[in-house]
């Protein structure tokens, strides 16, 4: 699901949150809890500007926030608040967009309706027993995989390379690994009877 | 695995909230950690015992530049080190030490020339010296151990500008003091070898961010 952030619209009162932050540093948990409540929508909006899945912006908001309260003794009262959070708030959606470009580097998505055990999908309703993937079952259905889809089910799964690494080691593009990927996914799925 | 929501996080660290002592301005954290970091060198100086012809060498021109420039960089290194590690600070904090370092560099340009003024090129010998990267890698340690103690908010912000910063300070301060006791008097020796140790020394800071954040929590 895509965030719809908006424009961060300057409505906080900062001499006001900075006034809550130098009585949360004296341990007031109401003040805490008044400064949190209002600086989420506003850290949502900042986060939603850069992070597109609101997964990743309410993970980021709680980043800042534990962030927050692990540092909050090196605010300064007689300073600004608002670059004080400010700069919390872009370290941790750096953080985060880091993080998903490494993981989008180094898994592709599988499809939602590809189930957990390969064979068909009522295998994982709870009510049937689930059935076992076979060492033999595997090998067999591997050996119906074109050799390109076989080196890239090897290099990306078996030997949990990232694309860069698989390519490199490979010769071939990152694009036709991924495209392999998915069609060795696929031919698994129609040998297991996964539809 | 089941994830918090926002109401739950923001209901633990409240309960979690403990009054809190602020920290130390910039200036006298830098301060306090030069003091110290000084004192576990001069301990080790004075064990030592320094150079014979100090004075002498301090008196000189292209010597005592690059002596002052190690003592300037490191100085500043501190401050602008404690100072990155806040979130409200710019991080053209950072660009604090060049002048020092430029009067390093520029010093020992200086200090090759007359060299090879006064002795032609042989001035310019370039020997090995392990024991100086050694020196200075060990008196290091502990002062940038200390750093690490009083910047580790510095992981939840910038760890990595701040550990590099903090390196280069100890590394000038140990250089500095390495001046005082080691008889070497070939200012390109004394650049090569500091030097080295210098970026050998931020390039591990620089890949020690993780560690960093793993010590402070993060």
């Amino acid at each position: 699901m895509r965030y719809e952030g908006g424009r961060s619209g300057g409505e906080l009162n900062w001499s006001d949150l900075a006034d809550l932050m130098a009585r949360v540093q004296t341990g007031d948990r109401e003040a805490y809890r008044i400064l949190l409540d209002r600086l989420i929508p506003w850290l949502r909006r900042v986060a939603g500007r850069k992070l597109t899945r609101i997964e990743d912006v309410e993970d980021t908001i709680q980043e800042v926030l534990v962030s927050l309260h692990a540092i909050r003794h090196t605010y300064d009262p007689k300073r600004p608040f608002q670059p004080w959070v400010m700069t919390l708030a872009q370290r941790r959606i750096a953080d985060r967009m880091r993080k998903n470009y490494r993981v989008m580097n180094h898994e592709l998505p599988l499809p939602a309706d590809f189930s957990e055990t390969g064979p068909a999908a009522v295998a994982n309703d709870g009510m049937t027993p689930a059935v076992d993937l076979e060492p033999a079952a595997l090998t067999r259905a591997m050996t119906c995989l074109s050799p390109r889809q076989r080196q890239a089910v090897e290099l990306l799964r078996l030997q949990e390379m990232s694309l860069k690494e698989a390519a490199a080691v490979s010769g071939r593009t990152e694009a036709s690994l991924k495209v392999a990927m998915h069609r060795a996914l696929a031919s698994l799925r129609r040998a297991f009877g996964v539809s | 695995m089941s994830r918090m929501s926002t109401d739950e996080v923001v209901d633990r660290l409240t309960a979690d909230l403990r009054p809190v002592k602020r920290t130390i301005s910039p200036i006298l954290g830098a301060a306090l950690w030069i003091t110290a970091s000084m004192a576990f060198i001069g301990a080790l100086i004075w064990h030592h015992g320094m150079r014979p012809d100090i004075g002498k060498l301090l008196g000189d021109t292209g010597y005592g530049t690059l002596f002052a420039a190690c003592v300037a960089t490191a100085a500043l290194g501190a401050l602008a080190t404690f100072t990155v590690s806040l979130p409200d600070r710019t991080v053209r904090w950072a660009l604090l030490p060049i002048p020092g370092l430029v009067l390093w560099l520029g010093g020992t340009g200086i200090g090759c020339y007359s060299d090879w003024v006064r002795a032609g090129p042989d001035g310019l010998v370039l020997g090995t010296s392990f024991s100086c990267m050694g020196w200075i890698t060990a008196v290091s340690l502990p002062p940038v151990a200390l750093l690490i103690v009083m910047i580790r908010h510095a992981a939840f912000v910038r760890p990595r500008l701040a550990l590099c910063l903090g390196m280069l300070s100890t590394a000038a301060l140990a250089s500095a003091g390495l001046m005082l006791i080691h008889e070497i008097d070939a200012t390109l020796m004394i650049f090569v070898w500091h030097t080295s140790a210098a970026v050998i020394l931020i390039g591990l800071a620089a890949f020690g961010a993780p560690i960093f954040r793993r010590l402070a929590g993060r």
